[in-house]
């Protein structure tokens, strides 16, 4: 494994015990083998649609729910649930909703103080509440706001004390699962730029997880869509957005409004017909295949891999060449 | 439509205004302030602002589905000639549904789960139209094939929680329009839909327009939805319209400092990544403590003297009906990076 990976992960399954339509167990394919690595100090963003399995896999990664199958090595260390403990405080989660998230009846401080002693900090007194000082206003807030409750604070304050909760154990890597969707526009762009700044300084590495291409094509070095459980194409985010190899990865593109009245006119949109098929029993071959617009006999037969369709951009469609000619 | 005159607003609003009462005098939130616009047939009119900005309650204020501590202090909403704040209850039954259609966020909570989707699809045709239950039920399953849904009278049978999001959202268009209404009031009708999901509902929505000469108040945060589909855009600010005009204006040529920074702040899907993101300065203000003047004042770049004291009033800028709420919206050197 080469040294600039920091998190490699192979053939990677959670499936989830449910039950079907006549009450019978079943399993949900949630993850369904996914590999891809992840490069020390990079954003990796991963888009795709509600119930496509992208917060499960950010979840599985982090060992909060172990794995059904598959490997997911952090610095060259494979990961188990018994080694996990000690490698936790390398690794955090920043979760969507930071009012639910955060301990109503814990103060600022006190929320960041427990992130301290389970990272086994052993501070005291005043070292303790510098330690506290100083991760407060590495995310643009003071040492007094440490006295308050979660409730006082707006959404976009209340992301920045998830953020310093995460970073006070000097984690090297971050999952960041949908960290703006329930923020205003105003707050968006100033957390957004607060997770850059962090990133210069300290040299984190970001699993950026999100459903809004345009924020993962602004914050990521490289981007992976996934669909029903599969990872559907990766590449550089700016070639991946403006050249997009896989049909799905098109469709998903066309849809982003554009906030100009005039960029309709020179796009052509990709209109999706009927719905994501079921996690529990995904299609033969290729899952997007009934959706597709370039769907052939071979698709239904064998299911496509990843593969090389030039400069590094990995798609898995069988059709992807021909879906380049005719788009 | 009935007896709609085009060249006359079919919705008029002005001087709109909406309280919040809270425990004491001093909680009390004027979460509408003062708001004029119209719509004439065949617009689509975007509301958009930040969560609290009051483009919600301004909606339901006209249709007079506010509840509980909300009130509307004064003003006039003139629906095709009739003054809707002061019609009876029934009154207002009558035209809700009828010739104002209503579209809701979440249409999981907006739906009644107990009732199959053919029930509620068939209600609003037997109150307002007089169909027999047969017909309506012909009708319903017609404008739920129209909405794109493939096997419409299965689709009459289920119940919300059987159906996606995007097949729920279609199943409450097919309700809000099957009565034929002259407007569609569609609060964030997108907003809880993936994209691939939204871009069919927008389509959709455009079509409708069309085909009905329905015309859309169309309430969102996403600026990017609103160029996809709306003529006309209002952008609210702490209760007030801050800038109108047609959507072309609006986005090449966005006179308000608020309107401006919006745009600026949210990176695009067609730009090429790198540039780092100018967000809006400062802190959404606190409803309670509105501040004097311009309610933007705090965080404004080109914030002058007037601004902390009065508040600005309508000014026009061109023929267009594109118009602005600002002391100082002709600066040279700020209109020059916008």
């Amino acid at each position: 494994m080469p040294d600039d990976v920091l998190m490699e992960i192979s053939g990677l399954k959670k499936y989830y015990r449910s039950l079907n339509d006549s009450g019978r167990k079943t399993m949900v394919h949630a993850v369904d083998d996914v590999s891809f690595s992840i490069m020390r100090g990079e954003t990796f963003g991963l888009v795709g649609e509600s119930g496509c399995g992208k917060s499960t896999l950010g979840r599985t990664v982090l060992f909060l729910t172990p794995p059904t199958d598959g490997r997911v090595t952090f610095d060259g260390v494979e990961l188990s649930e018994r080694n996990i403990r000690p490698l936790r405080s390398r690794m955090q989660l920043i979760f969507q909703n930071p009012a639910g998230s955060l301990d109503p009846s814990m103060r600022i401080k006190d929320i960041l103080n427990e992130a301290l002693t389970a990272a086994g900090k052993k501070l005291k007194g005043e070292a303790r509440r510098d330690a506290v000082t100083e991760i407060l206003e590495s995310v643009g807030l003071t040492a007094n706001d440490g006295e308050r409750f979660p409730h006082q604070f707006s959404g976009g304050q209340q992301q920045r004390i998830s953020i310093a909760r995460a970073l006070a154990v000097k984690p090297d890597f971050l999952v960041c699962d949908e960290p703006i969707s329930s923020l205003d526009v105003s707050y968006q762009s100033q957390i957004i730029n607060l997770l850059e700044d962090l990133q210069q300084e300290r040299g984190l590495t970001y699993l950026f997880i999100a459903h809004d291409l345009a924020v993962v094509r602004h914050i990521s070095t490289r981007i992976g869509v996934m669909y029903c459980g599969k990872l559907m194409e990766l590449g550089d985010a700016d070639t991946l957005c403006s050249n997009p190899a896989h049909p799905y990865t098109k469709a998903l593109l066309s849809s982003v409004p554009i906030p100009d009245p005039d960029a309709g006119a020179g796009r052509r949109r990709v209109t999706l017909k009927g719905e994501p098929p079921s996690l529990i029993s995904p299609p033969s071959g290729c899952r997007f295949r009934q959706r597709c617009l370039y769907a052939e006999e071979i698709c239904a037969r064998q299911e496509p891999v990843l593969r090389d369709v030039g400069g590094g951009q990995l798609c898995a469609c069988h059709m992807a060449e021909r879906a380049a000619i005719t788009a | 439509m009935e007896n709609v005159n085009p060249s006359s607003p079919l919705l008029s609003v002005r001087g709109l205004t909406v309280t919040y009462k809270g425990v004491t005098a001093s909680d009390t939130v004027r979460a509408v302030d003062s708001i004029d616009y119209d719509v004439y047939p065949g617009q689509i009119m975007g509301i958009v602002g930040e969560s609290g900005c009051g483009k919600s309650t301004q909606a339901y204020a006209l249709i007079g589905l506010l509840g509980g501590a909300a009130s509307v202090n004064k003003g006039s909403v003139k629906f095709d000639g009739h003054e809707l704040l002061s019609m009876s209850r029934p009154e207002l039954e009558d035209i809700r549904g009828a010739r104002i259609g209503m579209i809701f966020q979440d249409p999981m909570s907006s739906l009644n789960p107990a009732m199959t989707v053919g029930d509620q699809l068939i209600e609003p045709l037997m109150r307002h139209k007089g169909f027999t239950r047969s017909d309506a039920a012909d009708a319903a399953v017609q404008m739920l094939t129209r909405v794109g849904i493939a096997d419409a009278s299965r689709c009459m049978r289920r119940y919300p929680h059987e159906l996606s999001g995007g097949m729920l959202q279609r199943a409450m268009i097919s309700m809000a329009v099957l009565c034929k209404p002259d407007l569609l009031i569609a609060d964030e009708p997108t907003t809880a839909l993936d994209v691939t999901a939204q871009a069919g509902i927008l389509e959709l929505l455009k079509e409708l327009k069309e085909e009905l000469g329905l015309a859309i108040i169309f309430i969102t945060h996403n600026f990017g939805v609103v160029a996809e589909i709306c003529t006309h855009v209002s952008v609210m600010y702490a209760g007030r319209i801050v800038e109108k005009g047609p959507a072309h204006d609006i986005f090449h040529s966005p006179a308000h400092q608020y309107t401006r920074a919006m745009l600026h702040a949210i990176p695009r899907i067609d730009s090429v990544k790198g540039a780092r993101l100018e967000p809006v300065p400062g802190a959404p203000i606190n409803p309670r403590h509105p501040p004097e003047g311009c309610s933007f004042h705090p965080r404004c770049p080109v914030c002058v003297d007037n601004c902390s004291k009065l508040r600005p009033e309508e000014r026009v800028i061109d023929g267009s009906g594109h118009s602005v709420c600002c002391w100082n919206y002709n600066v040279k050197e700020v209109s020059e990076n916008a």
